[in-house]
């Protein structure tokens, strides 16, 4: 798992982000156990604290769950969860300032669906 | 616990500097034999005295015994006063340790003089004393009491002066080191001569006769004692007057 | 169990280094005691370990006061920038001794310690480089399991890679075993992820004392165009700005409302380096 933090964003929100992110494309699997907060605060140099919070963020949204005197573990369904969760993220980071510029710069329905087109089909598009 | 601590310390900064002491000792006295031996003095020459060196030795050990460890009490959550009583503790040990090694040095070259001949050592205790008694047990007890207790008196002496010296600013530091010389050399006696009609003399010399007897072979060594005892006691006290307030300057 | 530093003043001559300073240290937290030189941090460090005596005040730990406390005072190790340790005493023997004062140091751990930084334990305190100077002395300090340490300018001289050593072994060791580690430095960037609570120091007196997210969820940073920036702030709480050609950064304490934030300017939380920055210009 590989975070580069930024200054934007408070630090426990890019942990549990990028635990998100491992548990997404499969680094972290359903049913196994993530690293410990000390490996988390020794591995990024942060307080404890500090991991401890990013991680309960998800242990809340029942991500991740605690096995008592073991550690942290992903729970079943965890990437169902998320994908859905970045779903909703998505329409309210994305699609609503989209559609705000495009009211703007006065861009027809149609002409967004045509450019969201070309945007899939651009090969060369990282 | 911290008290033991802080003594152990303190005891070791004396462990080095006695070994190196002693091990000169040693050197001047085979020096002094094999000399002896090669020019011959037929039984007439003699030497004495190291206990005059040892004084002036741990009068030095005294001057050196406050700011490194103070410092590395400070270092080590070691209050000032476990330091100063450790100190204490220190002091007296090495004084009682020094004086009996001393005595049994005087006794030890004394006896190998006798047996192979030439240069006779006598101890300090033997030179001004030795008229009280036939020598034995009661006599070697009592010079060593009355070392530790000179002993004592010297390394406390320079450990004042130099917790002294270490509370004192710079300026202060010279105004002492040039005042106090001046002040016994030239202006007591002035002041002594002009106000007081040499009393002050006077009694400088009674306390001089006082502690080594007036040359007539009557000196008392308990005055000796009783005069280091004070004067350690004096010079511990202030000591601690002066470290109780100490502070790091670094 | 804290450290409790109740009312305390210090001067030397004319300058007063410490004003009426009263924290609290404890609750196994990294503590970040931050000032610029000059600002009081080792003072205060100094008189919570009765090197020196404050002029008015007291410390407290667990109750009882520090000062010529030996009972109190074990349980705090302190590493400053300065030589305590005598210069011509080896490595290996400073740790022998620190067994003496402190008996929960762990030699053995020490030893790790010097060779993961390589430092010869048989070098005396004199032959070492500033870098190895402070490395030592980390070294004691990360092995020493007092219930309290102390660090002034733990990093002093230490290369890039040692640095990433030293906070990857301080966090290591806190998790493992916590106590509480009171960080004192002028350098923010590297310690602000580390530690837990912020004390600000400026002057002698405790500016900021809080823990470091809410005191940087207490404002945020906007930037853009200088002249948007400027109609923005006008009615804000500014603790600093910084203008690169047409563009300004403001630095602005106080709630954000999202709403109201005009689209041509960016929003990202404050940073500990830059509101330290600000809030310690004179």
């Amino acid at each position: 798992m590989q975070i580069n933090f930024d200054e934007e964003r408070p630090i426990y929100i890019q942990i549990s982000e990028g635990i998100e992110d491992a548990i997404l494309s499969g680094a972290f699997p359903e049913e196994s156990q993530i690293p410990s907060i000390t490996e988390f605060s020794v591995t990024y140099r942060i307080n404890p604290a500090t991991a401890l919070k990013g991680i309960n963020i998800l242990v809340d949204e029942g991500i991740l769950y605690k096995k008592r005197g073991v550690g942290m573990f992903v729970a079943q369904g965890a990437a169902e969860k998320l994908i859905s969760k970045r779903k909703e993220k998505f329409f309210g980071n994305y699609i609503i300032n989209l559609v705000d510029e495009a009211k703007r710069l006065e861009i027809s329905k149609d002409e967004i669906k045509n450019m969201i087109e070309r945007g899939f089909e651009d090969e060369h598009r990282n | 616990m911290n008290i033991k601590a802080t003594t152990k310390y303190q005891l070791r900064e004396y462990k080095k500097s006695l070994g190196s002491y002693y091990l000169i000792v040693l050197l001047i006295v085979v020096l002094f034999t094999v000399l002896d031996r090669m020019w011959g003095s037929e039984g007439s020459g003699s030497y004495n005295g190291f206990e005059f060196a040892t004084i002036i030795f741990l009068f030095i050990c005294g001057l050196n015994s406050f700011k490194g460890t103070f410092l590395m009490m400070m270092q080590n959550g070691i209050s000032r006063k476990s330091m100063f009583i450790g100190a204490s503790i220190t002091f007296l040990s090495v004084s009682m340790l020094m004086s009996v090694i001393d005595r049994v040095i005087a006794m030890v070259v004394d006896l190998i003089t006798k047996a192979i001949g030439g240069l006779s050592y006598e101890g300090f205790y033997d030179l001004v004393y030795s008229h009280r008694m036939p020598k034995g047990i009661l006599f070697e007890l009592e010079g060593i009491l009355v070392t530790c207790a000179m002993y004592a008196a010297a390394v406390t002496a320079g450990y004042f002066i130099t917790t002294l010296y270490y509370r004192m600013n710079k300026a202060l530091k010279v105004i002492v080191s040039v005042g106090v010389p001046v002040t016994i050399i030239f202006i007591l006696p002035l002041i002594d001569s002009m106000f007081f009609n040499g009393i002050i003399g006077d009694l400088v010399l009674k306390l001089f006769y006082f502690i080594f007897g007036d040359f007539h072979g009557k000196a008392n060594p308990y005055n000796m004692l009783l005069v280091c005892i004070i004067s350690s006691i004096i010079a511990l006290g202030l000591s601690w007057l002066l470290v109780k307030r100490a502070v790091d300057k670094n | 169990m804290s450290i409790e530093i109740k009312n305390i003043s210090k001067s030397f001559g004319n300058t007063r280094a410490l004003d009426n300073v009263n924290i609290s240290l404890g609750d196994k937290k990294i503590y970040g005691l931050l000032g610029r030189n000059g600002a009081g941090k080792t003072t205060l460090l100094n008189i919570i370990t009765n090197r020196i005596f404050a002029d008015s005040g007291e410390v407290l730990l667990d109750g009882i006061p520090t000062r010529e406390n030996d009972k109190a005072l074990q349980k705090i190790y302190m590493m400053g920038e300065k030589d305590y340790y005598p210069l011509t005493m080896k490595i290996k023997d400073i740790f022998y001794w620190t067994k003496n004062f402190y008996p929960d140091f762990d030699i053995e751990y020490a030893k790790k310690l010097a060779d993961i930084f390589e430092l010869n334990i048989n070098k005396n305190v004199k032959s070492l480089s500033t870098g190895y100077n402070s490395i030592f002395k980390v070294i004691i300090a990360l092995s020493v399991n007092t219930p309290y340490v102390l660090l002034d300018e733990p990093v002093l001289g230490l290369d890039a890679n040692h640095r990433d050593v030293f906070y990857k072994l301080l966090i290591e060791k806190y998790s493992n075993s916590p106590g509480t580690f009171v960080i004192s430095t002028h350098l923010i960037e590297e310690v602000s992820n580390v530690i837990e609570d912020v004390i600000i120091i400026k002057n002698g007196t405790i500016i900021k004392n809080e823990s470091r997210e809410d005191l940087l969820s207490q404002g945020y940073t906007i930037s853009g165009k200088a002249s948007s920036v400027d109609s923005y702030v006008v009615d804000k709480n500014v603790i600093g700005i910084e203008t690169i050609g047409g563009l300004k950064s403001a630095y602005i304490l106080g709630s954000i409302n999202k709403e109201t934030i005009p689209a041509d300017l960016e929003v990202t939380k404050l940073d500990l380096q830059k509101l330290f920055v600000q809030l310690t210009n004179a």
